[in-house]
Formats: structure tokens, sequence, C-alpha cells
């Protein structure tokens, strides 16, 4: 299909002409794979299938750090459920990993839906890590057992019966139940791959998840309509996952703390950090996990956009909060400020503006940097680790709050906090309940990237029937299908 | 599934003819054309009367009391700041994200955005009671007695914001135009020429200023973007500072004013598009392909929107404080302030996202029209609700409780309003092409097709 | 000659709730005395009156939660609150007004400066009390009231806000007759108008940081608050609570 190139009107030739050479050296093109199909699913296969010892290693550490924290944990709970303080940096922990978590597989559910190209290698990873909610989930339990009861709180229940626990519970189990259903959906045809061309106990496990899957244009269409349908479901449960959290384990505990953008914030500043995790993910999957050619720059160059996008709406989010509180000079308000910002938590709070917005800001709008695999990387490096500040600001500090406003929990309207408690810092129980839940959560994600193949194999194959290359003037470009 | 226009089967053939149907409603005029414009200049005088009497007789020519003291007159700038928010999305961000279906829409939307702040920024002077000094003394420079504005007040942003963004996105579409403006330049004779002339800016199409071309607008499409979602963030703090009303103090505003600007503003450009498809003949640009997109770009704004509103009303009145609850009282059961908001939730939401999930619907330019404007009367309805009974409701102290009727010289203002926003697209349109010529020929050009197997899927040529 | 400052007097009010017997004296006096433009008929079935200081009259029953027409009206009884410009130190009016036209000056009165608003209304929409007023219509005052308005006060036009200053101009007499006869400002030299005229005594005015002065031991009263003190505006208007002698049936006032 060449066109005559010199019957073109001047304007439009020299148009692309010029952008063609506007690139310079470093012309950009969207990858485009050209090994067969067959090949695709061995290489997936093989990769997901080895276990290296460094592998195990990290395995086994994160295995250890699991079971010392949870013995930690056992040795605390004897000491009951009664103060908020003890369990704060639990907490903290908890709402990293799960927001994290849960709010990865938006990031795959919003790609596919846009039909982005660059995301089909990194849409399973994203799916895959909503399995460390099975953690989050057991770290959960206790902590939902420190809430108080909804009569005459200012929660966002109201007067519902039975409030928050059993709407809690049954929305974790929800958030942990669907995300695992977008994975399982997502990866039957991989796990088709498995049990025909697979070995082992994979090969048996696959045989029975994903039995009768023939590939027949009925199936296809069905898992491609499952996926959406799963997909908005998810996206509608996690708006509400994180205005439950938010609501019920910050808000409702800090006596005057009346804030409609905390929960929206609290959802972009995990959908930050889930970005961010992924293009970890993707990262590691590149350099160690034997993935080389089916990762590209290109991941990087779609992802950083959307992570600098994120960086900069948890800014703006933040800031359209604070505006109100801080103008307004109301006493029970500029007591939040002083908690969280100004006076207590003031640490965290500088390690997360530092680390979520300023390093993402200041490396992430020059397109070198979004060009280049190592730069977003680090960058997610740095918004997960202030994510973990972040979320021991909030937590630890409602939570001290909480034992210290005990009397204000069940009045709806409580006086302001006219003192701030000091900041709380980790004993060294609660670090081992840190590195506990941490290695927890690692340690799941370990395991199921070695069953569930973390690359999309039917994604990747899909992606490479919609791309050709062609000539057009003087260069070698991509052409990208568009069926609907 | 995708219909694709063919507009020729060479290059050449497809350039002229975009050239000649797009240039067409430029250099000729219709008759019906004179006879809407002229309507709209009607209505625009009337509105003007109205202004001048205003100014003439002072404030209480309106329905403002004690305490609403802010009514029709505000609605309608956050209103028309909120319309032009669509410019930069549809131009900005969708350029940005190499959405290959927005390539009609950018300028119309640019165009809107230009006129809808133009007018916007008109209100904020009218309602002050003394707009005669209002005019310059929010200008950062010491006007009167060596006192400069306080710095401190939304009042003082929102200038400042607005005119930013009002200059940005004229800088936008003016950059946007150059080369349209050579092809008109080319085409015309006497003094049109001579003033496309100076507006093309000496355009000759070789690839350094097609380069630069380039360049500008991805530059301006990524400078123009802190800007939309700061103006309509400072629009909204004139409320949400404001501790006293209670309504009003939501740390939610920002963001929830920025989507619904996106949302009525978007629905704006669906509306002025179709009407313009049918003013112009544009029937092979305006495809429905295009109301589709903008359809589905549409249903998921209007649900972001949606969360917000559901959040702001929770996170209100989940403290369960009087004050808030007889506000609540007043928005939702209190005629005729109940059936104003049943009318806003049905037609802002309910009535258009339902519809939009079918692609017949998406598809159908009769039905786009009609849940576009929908979606426009419920926004309007929205700030109306968000601002009024806010101030009729303010604190405990009810002795000072009210309510609000607008008198006819606000309504015309409002009309007046409309009509002058439309009045003056019409008129650019003789000046200005409202489909980007240089941007339907380059999706031209990207426009290709491959085999899978049997099925031949249309496709696009990617430069990045 | 080295002159000494000494510090500015911070001005007071201290309503007694209990004493206002909902006369209106007081706002006949502060019309009179600020120039305050007439409220006819139409102005008043505008809404739009001007009242600096007002009474607000609120009823209140013995049981709240019943329904109108199960209450027992001869249990029913009414409370005046004086309202007026509360001078608030944190004032929420200050910071969103666009020229400078409101500011807090260092005697503690919130200052409206006429000759510099653009009626922009924002101060008004951002008052808790809700005691801002702005001119909708040129104020007109008849031919035989013309010789009634006071020199000492500005005559406002339209499109301007206006409210209680706390007879500023008194104020400013009263100190400028105590620094022409060499000797500071006495607690009772200044009385703005509502002060002067009210009858039962229910309104007090001096400077509170004049320990001497009526207004200092009565901010301290056991009946003393001030109105939405956890808005954190900081009124300068001290209340003093109405007595309610049935207080032990009825769950005490307010």
């Amino acid at each position: 299909m060449r066109r005559k190139t010199k019957a073109m009107s001047s304007t439009t030739h020299n148009t692309h002409a010029a952008h063609h050479e506007a690139e310079g050296e470093h012309h950009y093109q969207p990858q485009v794979l050209t090994m067969p199909h067959a090949q695709v699913t061995q290489d997936i296969l093989r990769a997901s299938s080895t276990m290296g010892r460094t592998y195990k290693l990290a395995l086994a550490l994160f295995g250890g750090l699991f079971i010392a924290g949870f013995a930690v944990f056992i040795v605390r709970a004897r000491d009951g459920f009664d103060t908020f303080t003890s369990w704060a940096y639990l907490m903290a922990t908890f709402g990293f990993i799960f927001t994290t978590a849960m709010s990865a597989p938006i990031f795959s559910v919003t790609q596919r839906m846009v039909r982005s190209h660059w995301r089909r290698p990194m849409g399973r990873s994203a799916e895959v890590l909503s399995v460390a909610g099975i953690v989050g989930a057991l770290m959960f339990i206790p902590l939902v057992l420190l809430l108080p009861n909804a009569d005459n709180r200012k929660t966002i229940w109201m007067t519902f019966p039975g409030a928050p626990h059993v709407y809690e519970l049954a929305a974790l189990i929800g958030i942990v139940a669907l995300g695992l259903a977008i994975l399982y959906v997502s990866a039957i045809p991989d796990l088709a791959a498995i049990r025909d061309h697979g070995t082992g106990w994979r090969k048996s496990l696959a045989r029975r998840l994903a039995s009768s899957f023939r590939g027949t244009p009925r199936e296809w269409k069905g898992i491609k309509a499952m996926l959406m349908v799963l997909g908005v479901l998810y996206f509608l449960f996690l708006i509400g996952v994180h205005t439950m959290i938010a609501s019920d384990f910050a808000l409702s505990l800090v006596p005057g703390w009346k804030d409609a953008i905390f929960p929206a914030w609290h959802a972009i500043s995990g959908l930050q950090s889930a970005v961010a995790c992924t293009i970890l993910v993707t990262f590691l999957l590149y350099k160690f996990g034997g993935y080389k050619d089916y990762i590209s720059v290109d991941q990087f160059w779609g992802a950083s956009k959307i992570m600098l996008a994120l960086s900069l709406l948890w800014m703006y989010f933040w800031l359209s909060g604070f505006m109100i509180f801080w103008y307004g000079r109301q006493p029970v308000e500029l007591a939040v400020i002083k908690l969280f910002f100004a006076e207590s938590y003031r640490f965290p709070w500088a390690m997360a503006v530092c680390l979520n917005f300023a390093v993402p800001f200041l490396l992430l709008i020059w397109n070198a940097a979004r060009k280049s695999m190592i730069a977003p990387t680090i960058v997610s490096c740095s918004i997960l680790l202030g994510t973990f500040f972040d979320r021991i600001r909030i937590y630890v500090g409602s939570f001290t709050v909480a034992d210290v406003r005990a009397d204000a929990l069940h009045e709806l309207h409580a006086g302001p906090l006219l003192e701030n408690p000091p900041p709380h810092l980790p004993g060294t129980a609660d670090v081992f309940m840190i590195l506990g839940g941490l290695g927890g959560a690692l340690f799941i994600i370990m395991l199921a990237i070695k069953f569930f193949p973390p690359i999309s194999i039917w994604e990747v194959t899909e992606g490479m029937l919609y791309r050709r290359k062609r000539r057009f003037l003087k260069r070698e470009i991509m052409v990208m299908g568009k069926p609907d | 599934m995708q219909d694709r226009v063919v507009l020729g089967k060479t290059p050449q053939e497809v350039d002229s003819r975009i050239n000649r149907e797009l240039l067409t409603n430029v250099l000729y005029t219709e008759r019906r054309y004179w006879m809407i414009v002229g309507f709209l200049a009607l209505v625009v005088a009337l509105a003007g009367g109205a202004i001048g009497y205003m100014i003439n007789q002072g404030i209480g020519v309106t329905g403002l009391h004690r305490p609403v003291f802010w009514g029709f007159m505000i609605t309608n700038f956050v209103f028309w700041v909120g319309i032009s928010h669509a410019g930069v999305m549809l131009s900005a961000i969708l350029r940005l994200a190499q959405a290959e279906w927005r390539r009609p829409a950018t300028r119309a939307a640019e165009i809107v955005t230009v006129f809808a702040l133009m007018t916007a920024i008109l209100f904020p002077i009218l309602h002050s009671g003394r707009p005669w000094r209002t005019m310059y003394w929010a200008f950062p420079y010491d006007f009167a007695r060596g006192i400069f504005p306080n710095v401190r007040s939304p009042l003082v942003w929102d200038p400042t914001a607005i005119t930013t963004y009002l200059t940005s996105s004229i800088m936008f579409v003016v950059v946007a135009l150059i080369p349209d403006f050579a092809v008109m330049r080319d085409r015309t004779k006497g003094v049109a020429k001579a003033i496309y002339r100076v507006l093309a800016m000496g355009w000759r199409g070789t690839p350094r200023q097609w380069r630069l071309q380039i360049v500008a607008g991805f530059l301006l499409s990524a400078l123009i973007l802190p800007v939309f979602v700061s103006v309509h963030s400072i629009v909204s703090w004139d409320f949400g500072v404001a501790q006293s009303v209670e309504a009003w103090h939501s740390t939610v505003f920002a963001p929830y004013f920025v989507i619904g600007a996106v949302h009525s503003g978007v629905s704006a450009v669906v509306t002025v598009m179709i009407i313009l498809r049918w003013l112009f003949h544009w029937e092979n640009y305006i495809t429905k392909d295009t109301i589709d997109s903008l359809g589905r770009l549409l249903i998921v704004v209007a649900t972001a929107w949606f969360f917000f509103f559901v959040i702001e009303i929770l996170f209100s009145i989940y403290t369960l404080e009087d004050a808030e609850l007889a506000l609540r009282r007043m928005q939702l059961w209190e005629s005729p302030y109940s059936w104003l908001f049943l009318t806003f939730i049905l037609t802002g939401y309910f009535i258009p996202v339902p519809l939009w999930l079918f692609k017949n619907v998406r598809r159908s330019f009769k039905w786009m029209l009609i849940t576009t404007i929908l979606v426009n009367i419920g926004m309007w309805i929205e700030r109306f609700l968000i601002i009024v009974p806010g101030l009729a409701r303010k604190q405990g102290l009810s002795f000072s409780w009210s309510t609000y009727h607008p008198s006819i010289i606000e309504v015309l203002m409002v009309i007046g309003s409309f009509a002058f926003v439309s009045m003056n697209i019409l008129l650019i349109s003789k000046v200005v092409p409202l489909i980007p010529l240089y941007d339907v020929k380059e999706g031209e050009i990207l426009k290709d097709e491959f085999k899978i197997g049997k099925a031949t899927i249309p496709a696009t040529m990617r430069e990045e | 000659m080295a002159i000494e400052r000494k510090p500015e007097p911070k001005w007071t009010l201290v309503v007694d709730a209990d004493r206002c017997s909902g006369c209106q004296a007081c706002v006949v006096a502060c019309q009179a005395e600020n120039n305050v433009p007439l409220n006819t008929d139409a102005i008043f079935n505008q809404k739009r009156a001007h009242e600096w200081i007002r009474i607000e009259r609120y009823w209140v029953s013995d049981d709240p939660e019943k329904r109108p027409d199960e209450i027992d009206f001869s249990k029913v009884k009414a409370k005046f609150l004086p309202l007026m410009c509360q001078q608030c130190e944190n004032a929420p009016c200050e910071p969103v007004c666009p020229v400078y036209a409101t500011y807090h000056n260092d005697q503690g009165l919130n200052v409206q400066v006429y000759n510099r608003c653009i009626g922009t209304r924002y101060c008004a929409n951002n008052c808790n009390y809700q005691v801002r007023f702005f001119n909708f219509w040129e104020p007109v005052w008849p031919e035989t009231l013309r010789n009634q308005l006071n020199p000492d006060v500005t005559v406002r036009s339209r499109g301007i806000m206006e409210k209680c200053t706390f007879c500023v101009q008194r104020i400013r007499r009263g100190i400028r007759t105590a620094i022409r006869e060499d000797r500071d400002v006495r607690d009772g030299d200044v009385t703005p108008a509502c002060v002067q005229s009210c009858p039962t005594g229910a309104l007090t005015f001096g400077n509170i940081k004049d320990e001497k002065s009526a207004v200092h031991k009565l901010a301290e009263d056991a009946r003393h608050y001030r109105l939405l003190e956890e808005q954190g505006t900081g009124p300068n208007v001290v209340y003093l609570k109405k007595v309610d002698t049935h207080a032990a049936e009825d769950k005490g006032h307010e």
C-alpha cells in the first residue's frame, strides 16, 4: 500500500518530513515485535517457570520476615485491642500495602479501556499485585476490631446498623475477591497455554483452572466482555473502599476533621503508588526476570506520563483541601493542619512532599527522563517510599489522636483537638510488624508471578496482530490498527 | 463500525476537497446565516439595554437582597468559566494523548473557550456595586491612592487566573491558526488578503516552519494544562474559602468544579459542533465516529463528576449538623428548589448518561444534540443550587434565612450571555475556518489499513 | 520631647440578653446617628432594610422536637438577641475584599472604607453574623430629613457596603477630647448611639484593656459567652446569657 508521495501537496508533505527530522537521531518508534507467536508463548512460559537461586533466596527472606512479624503480632495481640496506638504502625503498613496493591488492577483496567498500545506487557503485573490483598486482608481483620461502633459518631455510616465493622469486612472481602477474579479471568488464555505446553505441578493446576478454554471467537468475546464488566465494577468498588478506609480509620478518629477531598486524595495516592509499583515490577522483570525481548522503553514512556499526571493530581487534591482549611482559620481545622502538616507529623509530611511530588515532577517533566528505563524506576522507588511515609503520617497520627481524645469518639460534635500529641515513633515490635507485613506481601507476589505469567501472552500476541511496519517518506514507521 | 469517509483517490484530490468544503462558509454566506446572526444580535442588544439600566439605577433592579448577595449573575459567571474548559480538554489533552478523533473538534472547542471566557469575565464586573471602578481596581497596579489589590482575596485570584487562561487560549488558537490563515491569504483578495497576510506571519509551509508549529502545539498544550486546572479551582475557591457559608466550605470544591466544567464544556462543544455541522454542511468531517467518541468521553467525565457530587453531599451531611441539614432540606425538599434539584439531577446525569451507553444514541446527531443541551441546562441549575441555597441558609442564626427570586434584568442578562457567545462564534466563522484544515489533512495522510486474515482493519500511522 | 505611646484601647461592647426587652430604641438611635438609609415600606418588602444593629427575635418553645400543632403556646417565650458587627479579631470579611476596603485597625475595630469599596459583596457573604449591608439603591432623604443627617458621618452612595462601626466618629471625638484635655480616655467618655439610648442598660461599651472599665468586669461575668465562638472569628462583642428562672424545669436557656 504505497502512496504516491510525489503527488502530495507541499504543505502536508513537509509536515511529516519535518516531524521526522525533528526527532533527529533519537527518532523514537514504538517497538514492533516480529517473532512468531509460538515463540512468544515459549519464551514467556520458560521465564515464568524457572526459579533461580536469587529468586529462592529472596523468597526465603520475605517468608522469614513474614513469620517473624506474625510472631510479634501474636505476642502483642495478647495485650488486647483496646488502645489504638499500639496498632498504629500495623495500620500504616496495611494502608500502604492494601491501597497500593488493590489500586494496581485499575491501571490494567483503564489502559485496556482506552486501548493504549504500550500497556500490553504491563497489564498482568498490575493485576498480579492484587494478590497481596490476601496478606492485607489478614492484617485487616484485627484492625477492624479496633474500631468503635458507629453510635453517635461522626462517621459516613451515620445511623446505619452494624456499621462500620460489617461494611468494612464486606468491602474488603469484595475487593480482594474482585481483584483475584480479574487476575483469573485475564489469565485464563495463558493458563490454557500452561495447560497445553507447561510441565509439572503448573500443568495440573492450570488444567484444573482453565480446563475448557479452546480459543474460539465466542470464548474470546466472553473474556473481553467479562473483563470490561469486572473492570467497571472494580473501579466503583475501589473508590468505595478507599472512601471507607480513609474515613473510618482516619477521618472519624480525629475530632473536627471533616474533609470531603481526603478519600479522593487517598485514592489518587493509592493509584500513584500502584502505577509506581507496576513500573518497578516491569523494570525488575526486564532486568532479572528474563523478559528482555518483551519489555522496551515504550512501557516506561507511556506509564511515566501517567505517573507524572498522578503526582500532579496528588499535589492538586492535597492543595484543594489545604486551601480551604488554611484560609478559613477555623480552630478545628487549624488543629488538623497542625497535627498532620505543621507540627506533630511534619517530618513524614516533608518526606512525602519531596518523594511523592518534588522528585516525580522534577524528573518526569523531561522527555529524556521519560524515554529512559532507569529514571521512571527511580521515581517509582521514590513514590513508594514517599507513600509509605505518608501512610505512617495519616494512620499513626489518627490513631494516636484517637487515644488522646478517646472522650471525643462517641461525641458527635466534639470540640477541637487543642493540643497535638507528640509524634509516635516506632518501637522494635512495630518495626518487626512493618517488615513482616511488607515481607508477606512480597512473598505472595513473588509466588504468584511464578504461576501466572507476569507478561500476558495473549495480550502481547494480540498486540502483534495490530501492528505493522511500513515505509513512509524515507523512514520506517509503525502502523496501529484500530479495529473499533 | 467505523465509517471512514473517503474524500478522494489521490492526496491532491483530498486536499482540494477539504479546502473547498471547509472554506465555503468562510468565503460565502447563506441567507439563513444572516437571519440567525440578526436574531442573536437583537437578543444581545436587549441584554445590553438591561445592563445599561442596571448600571444606571443600581443593583436594586435585581432580585438580590440580604443574605443572598450573589445570584444569577455569579451563577452565570461560574457556568461560562465552566464551559471554557472544553477547549483545553479536547485540544490539549487529546493532542497529548494522540487521539485521532479529536481533529475536527479542536478549533471549535478553542473558539468556544475564548468567547466563553470573555463573556464570563464580564459578569463579576457587572454585578459589582460600582463597576466603573471595578474595571481597573482589580488590576495589579496601584491605580488609586497607592493601594494594590488585596492578593489574599479569591476575587483577585479570579481575574488573574481568567486573564491568564484567556491569554493562553488566544495564543493557542492563534498559533494553531497560522497555517490556516496562510490558506485564507492565498484564496482571498483585497483588504481581506492584506489582513490575512499579516495574521499568517509569512507562513510558507517549509519543513522548518512545520517543525516549529508542531513543537509550539505540543508545548502550548502541555503548558496550558496547569492553567486549565487552576482556573476553575480558583473560581471554586471563591466559594470554598468562605468559612461562614456552610454549604460552600467543602474541601472537595476544586476538583468537583473542574470536572463539572469539563462535563458541561465538552457537552457544549458537542452542541456547537452539531449545530455548525447542520449550518455549514460539514457532514464529511463531523462524522458519527466523532460524536461516538465524544459520547464515550462524556460518559467517563459525567460519572467522575457524579462521584464528586455524591461525595460533596455525603460529606456535608454526615456529621449531622443542624445548619447543614437545614440547607440540604431546602435544596432537596422545599419548592421551588426541590424542582430545580430534580431537574438538575435528571438532566445533568440520569437522562444523558444511560442514553449514552447505547451506541445508537451516541451515533445519532439528533440525540446527541438533545442530551448535551440537557446536560448544560442541568449544570447551570447545579451552579445555582450551590450558590443560592448556601447563602439562604448560611448559619444557625436562622433569623436571617431567606430565599431568592431573580428579576427580569438578571434573566435577560443570562439569556443575553448565551446569545453573545453564539453570535461571536458565528461571526468568527466568517474570519476563520472552524475546522482546522491542516489537522484534518494530517489525519487523512496518516490513515492506513491492513488485513488480518480476511478482515480489513482501519489503522493509523503513528509518529511516536 | 519623646511621645510615650500608650497601648491602644481595645473597644468592646457587652450585650446583656437578660436585660434586652426588644424595644428597638437602639435601632432607631443608630439610624439617626449614622445616616443609615431610610427603611421605607418598599425597601422592607424587598428585604433590603438596613439595620446596623438589629434585634433578632427567636421563639423558644419548651420542646423543640414537638410539631407546631402540639406545642403549648403559653409556654413559648421570646428571646431577643441584639446583633451588630462583632468587630472580629479574625474577621472572615477582611481577607476576601479584593480592594482592601475593609481592614482591622489597631483599636480592635473592623473598619469599612466607603470610598474604596466597589461592592462585590463578598464580605457580606463571608460574614458569619450577617451584619453587613449593601446599598442596592441610591439612598434618598426627603427635604425634611436632610437637616437630621449627622455631619460627622459619611453619607454613602449606592453600590457600597456599610455596617456598624461602634460609632467610630464618637470614638474619635472621645479620643480627641482626651488629648485636648491632656488626659487618658476614661471609661464612659465614649458612648455609641445604641448604648446611649438603651432604656434598660443592656448595652455597655468601653475599653476592655482598661482594668477599671465596666466592660472589663462584665466580660468575665459568669454568664458571659461570645457568639459562634467555635468558628474562631474572635468577636469583640460579649454577650451575657439570659437568666431563665425556670431553668431547672426547662433544661436551661439559649
